[in-house]
């Protein structure tokens, strides 16, 4: 195989992988949602910086912090 | 009862304009689809109307035939992605209402029912996406093979650009992920030697990307000097095609097919 081969093959692979990756995501989002009663969290995603830099005890963020956890109660 | 000149009405009036206005720009109206609409709805409720489209708000402006009393509506324009299915529906509405003299009520009512209008479905509009790009394929002169290479190409590009946005990703992003995964598959025809024309499946694999419909509104607007407008639906229109063609520069360079 030649360079170009191997490079289609990586980039098709890629693709394939972020799909079953989907997938997987997306069923095991729906199998807990339907066994926990609430909205499942995705895998990876990314987070606010109010995640990072939030210390327990601080004040909660006002409209961030209870909405998320109005949502997540539905 | 309530006559078209009372404040009440004039508000009401304004704001159910200034809402359907900002829908039918969200869903992919012209501006003059907008005037010539939200105008045989304000003749039809008894009002005098003017409109102020920019690109991100809507500004109705209502009085009443003895001009004594005036009433503002703004509106955010909608983000709804670009539906025909809405656009005609809100379309038929105005038709409604100037030709049945529909009341403001129902005319709330039934707009009120079309705001919940289902988008097509995602997997059907991917289906007949890949097929339509595959039918350009055909239409440039491919093979058959070529033709297979692309609707698989727009199949898993279109699939990845789907799941971007449901993601919330940045839309240029999503584009130039979209063309370069779309152009590096269809470029398969090439390196593994399928068919007798894979330059035509890589050349009409990223097609389903390119944003026709800003492109047209843009000219309608510039016609009807919305110049704003117009320029605002072309750069963005602009914005996504030097995405989409960044993303197959980047695939045609990776897999080394210097054709340029």
């Amino acid at each position: 195989m030649n360079y170009p081969m191997i490079t289609w093959c990586v980039i098709a692979a890629v693709l394939l992988c972020a799909f079953i990756f989907r997938t997987v995501e997306y069923y095991t989002a729906r199998h807990r949602s339907y066994s926990c009663g609430h909205k499942a969290k995705h895998l990876l995603r990314f987070g606010r910086e109010t995640d990072m830099f939030y210390v327990p005890g601080d004040d909660k963020i006002p409209g961030i912090a209870d909405n998320e956890d109005e949502s997540a109660d539905q | 009862m309530s006559m078209p000149g009372d404040s009440t009405v004039l508000r009401q009036t304004a704001a159910f304009l200034a809402e359907y206005a900002s829908l039918l720009l969200g869903c992919g109206g012209t501006c003059i689809r907008i005037e010539k609409n939200t105008k045989r709805m304000a003749e039809a409720f008894g009002v005098n109307l003017d409109i102020f489209i920019m690109p991100d708000h809507v500004t109705v402006s209502v009085w009443n035939t003895a001009q004594a009393h005036a009433e503002i509506a703004q509106r955010r324009t909608a983000h709804c992605g670009i539906s025909f299915d809405l656009n005609t529906r809100l379309s038929q509405l105005s038709w409604k209402i100037a030709d049945n003299r529909l009341g403001l009520p129902a005319a709330v009512e039934r707009f009120e029912g079309i705001k919940t209008t289902k988008p097509t479905g995602k997997w059907e509009v991917l289906i007949l996406t890949s097929f339509a790009n595959a039918a350009f394929c055909r239409l440039f002169g491919g093979d058959w093979f070529a033709m297979l290479i692309v609707f698989v190409s727009t199949l898993t590009g279109y699939r990845l650009k789907q799941i971007m946005l449901e993601d919330g990703r940045d839309v240029r992003l999503t584009f130039l992920c979209a063309s370069f995964f779309s152009a590096s598959i269809s470029a398969g025809g090439h390196i593994f030697h399928i068919g007798s024309t894979p330059e035509l499946a890589l050349g009409t694999s990223v097609l389903y990307l390119i944003p026709g419909v800003p492109y047209i509104n843009a000219v309608s607007d510039m016609i009807y000097r919305h110049y704003l407008c117009a320029f605002s639906r072309f750069f963005d229109a602009a914005v996504l095609t030097a995405c989409l063609s960044a993303g197959l520069c980047a695939g045609m360079l990776m897999l080394g097919l210097k054709w340029f």
